[in-house]
């Protein structure tokens, strides 16, 4: 365990935050820009540039084992492990100070407008207590604040957008992609992507490894410990790492209190605070609520809506590769994505299917992350002369398109606590129940049929679908939902918990529908917009005695 | 943090054989790609996947050992005999190969390399004339309606 930031009396703060993923590290630096005392437990801790496993050439290897993704192959001593017995979608994460961003691609797409009003439009799901209007200007503050690069105009969008820095280079993968779309007439623009392609400071810009997603080796991916974290500690934010939060604990009177933990040796804690935001993420939040059961709340806390855990949204995410003559270099990143798409994301209810998707052109970094695209082959097809063949034929030549598809919050699709398994600690894990639904079944085969038709017009001479499923889930939303009325939601349209008003939750829960861009700008977004409306509403803020 | 791995077993000169015959299989060469034996697939360069990461030791000494124990070594016999591991010695040994150097320079891949976007070409920036086909089709979003529903 470290504490890292002003030093403080780790019993009792006003704020404690759970969490320090990106809208933890949000939540932490407004308010403690604004001379608030806050503390933020986080159950992972730090990790170092030098530890990534991105300039190793066992990079594959670590990414398949210690560096994954998905937590039950990882299974480090800062991860809980997640009951996936019964999910169509295994969860992907990241444990430790800046949370999944550590891992993540740097996409940063906003929400379309119609993304907050699906109800309204075309009588699917609900509609969000906010429109992309009113949340816009916190969508322009997290981009200032961490710094993104992209190009203004994007027609998918509204006017208005701009980002600080120009966008990474498209590279040959990104040219032959859009002269694809352009001979289809479809949409495409150059990635947003919150990644620097200027230096500043001791954080470089990008260098075009594609090795994103296990981190960066010049610093230039924006994940929240290197983009969010240093000015929060800057401002007086304290951050304990390596502590398990096992419960958040109330008062007499129904308020929370605070929160109990385990540090790294097993000692329990408790911290005490005025206010309690949870920070979680689509899994973790509800696995706690459902953990911090009382008399008073014997069925998790804030759960009057019995909504808590309920409605978890993955995001599934099909592609296709596509193999061309010409050498392209195709292992140049970034990876995230050189080039997105919102040519589908609006609702056309004669595909068959309520909403849509968005793509992503995204180079294929080596030999083993080409050879994975390829893994549903016989293995007879996949090793020998016919497998070095394929890595002859494709390495430099290929690149994918990916479709992220959004699914619908559905009742069942939820997040309970498992009655098998447990974390290190003794602590239930979480166990996922999520079935995807025909609407995402028939959304996802439409997108692959578009991706295999956009290879062909950029020239393909192959096209294959990659077999991710199931662990692709690397977007876990909706399982504490926000909304007006406490009947049907979990938190207000600011976070606020309806059941306990000093009890606050900022992260992907919050989402009443998944979109189908990459969430984490609204997350963010989100969170901003909560805080700033926790500090104007401080004065009436109900706290324990 | 502390991953939750220990390297237990050790490969030896046996399973090592195996894994060679294994490796004549799977990575035979190309007239392009040199074998995997010839490059050393199935020694050292195996030996820092395992150290990488340990829990594959399990499969691949099996998987080694029933190799060197059968006459003809062919993917469908090691399937029968020790199922599941073979995917994991395959990646294994998969992984070794396209670490060596030799591999990679025969490909002209030269591998996860800094390539600063200030080198980028023309080419591989966007440009307006590619763009000019977007701009020109105008909005395609549908914006927030008056009312809520």
């Amino acid at each position: 365990m470290t504490e890292i930031g002003r030093p403080a009396d780790a019993t009792q703060t006003d704020v404690l935050i759970i969490g320090a993923g990106p809208s933890g590290a949000t939540a932490a630096r407004i308010l403690a820009e604004s001379g608030i005392r806050v503390i933020c437990l986080e159950q992972g801790g730090w990790v170092r540039r030098t530890d990534i496993p991105s300039q190793k050439p066992e990079r594959d290897v670590l990414i398949a084992s210690s560096w994954s993704p998905d937590p039950n192959v990882r299974n480090n001593s800062w991860d809980y492990p997640c009951d996936v017995v019964d999910s169509d979608m295994h969860p992907l994460n990241y444990n430790g100070v800046g949370g999944s961003t550590v891992l993540w691609g740097a996409e940063w797409p906003r929400f379309v407008p119609s993304d907050f009003r699906v109800k309204s439009l075309y009588s699917v799901a609900d509609d969000w207590p906010f429109t992309y209007e009113e949340i816009a200007p916190y969508y322009d503050l997290l981009s200032e604040m961490v710094g993104t690069s992209g190009l203004a105009g994007d027609p998918a969008l509204p006017p208005g957008l701009e980002h600080s820095m120009p966008p990474v280079p498209i590279g040959r993968i990104g040219r032959k992609a859009a002269e694809g779309m352009n001979k289809l007439g479809w949409h495409w623009w150059p990635s947003s992507l919150a990644i620097n392609t200027k230096s500043h400071g001791d954080r470089g810009a990008c260098a075009r490894w594609a090795t994103c997603m296990s981190g960066c080796p010049e610093g230039a991916k924006s994940s929240f410990d290197v983009a969010m974290w240093p000015a929060a500690l800057a401002a007086g934010a304290t951050l304990v790492t390596e502590a398990r939060v096992r419960e958040i604990t109330v008062d007499k009177s129904g308020l929370a209190n605070g929160a109990t933990w385990f540090d790294v040796d097993g000692k329990e804690h408790h911290t005490r605070a005025s206010s309690v935001i949870v920070c979680g993420n689509g899994i973790g939040t509800p696995r706690l609520l459902q953990l911090s059961t009382s008399n008073l709340f014997p069925d998790g806390l804030a759960n009057s809506s019995g909504l808590v855990g309920k409605r978890l949204m993955m995001h599934p995410y099909v592609g296709v590769v596509g193999v061309y003559e010409e050498d392209m270099e195709s292992w140049l990143g970034p990876f995230g994505s050189v080039l997105q798409s919102l040519q589908f994301a609006e609702t056309d209810l004669d595909r068959g299917f309520a909403r849509g998707a968005k793509w992503c052109a995204n180079p294929i970094p080596g030999p083993m992350e080409l050879l994975m695209r390829y893994s549903d082959l016989p293995l007879e097809q996949r090793t020998g002369a016919a497998g070095q063949a394929i890595v002859e034929r494709a390495l430099g030549r290929s690149f994918e398109w990916g479709a992220e598809i959004e699914d619908l919050p559905d009742e069942n699709n939820t997040v309970t606590l498992s009655p098998d398994m447990v974390d290190g600690s003794g602590i239930p894990a979480p166990k996922l129940n999520y079935r995807l639904s025909q609407d995402s079944v028939r959304n996802m085969q439409w997108n692959l049929e578009r991706m295999h038709e956009a290879h062909r017009a950029a020239g393909a001479i192959e096209t294959k679908e990659i077999p991710y499923m199931p662990a692709i889930g690397w977007h876990l939303l909706g399982t504490a939902r926000c909304g007006d009325d406490p009947a049907t939601s979990v938190v207000d349209p600011y976070g606020r918990s309806h059941d306990v008003p000093n009890l606050y939750v900022f992260d992907g829960s919050v989402f009443v529908t998944s979109s189908s861009v990459n969430p984490t700008p609204t997350i963010v977004a989100f969170a901003a917009r909560a805080t700033e409306h926790m500090l104007e509403t401080a004065g009436d803020q109900k706290v324990p005695a | 943090m502390t991953i939750n791995d220990e390297r237990t077993q050790v490969v030896d000169d046996q399973t090592r054989s195996g894994l060679a015959a294994l490796v004549d299989v799977i990575l035979p060469g190309t007239t392009r790609l040199p074998s995997g034996r010839s490059v050393g697939a199935h020694e050292s360069w195996l030996d820092r996947v395992l150290d990488a990461d340990p829990r594959l030791v399990p499969a691949v000494v099996a998987v080694g050992s029933a190799a060197a124990e059968s006459e003809s070594c062919t993917l469908a016999d090691l399937v029968v005999r020790v199922g599941a591991h073979v995917e994991s010695a395959v990646f294994a040994l998969t992984s070794a190969y396209y670490i060596a150097p030799q591999v990679l320079e025969a490909l002209g891949y030269p591998g996860q390399v800094r390539r600063p976007i200030s080198e980028a070409t023309a080419e591989e920036r966007y440009s307006e004339d590619l763009l000019a086909p977007v701009r020109e089709r105008g909005a395609i979003y549908v914006p927030t309606p008056d009312s809520a529903g």
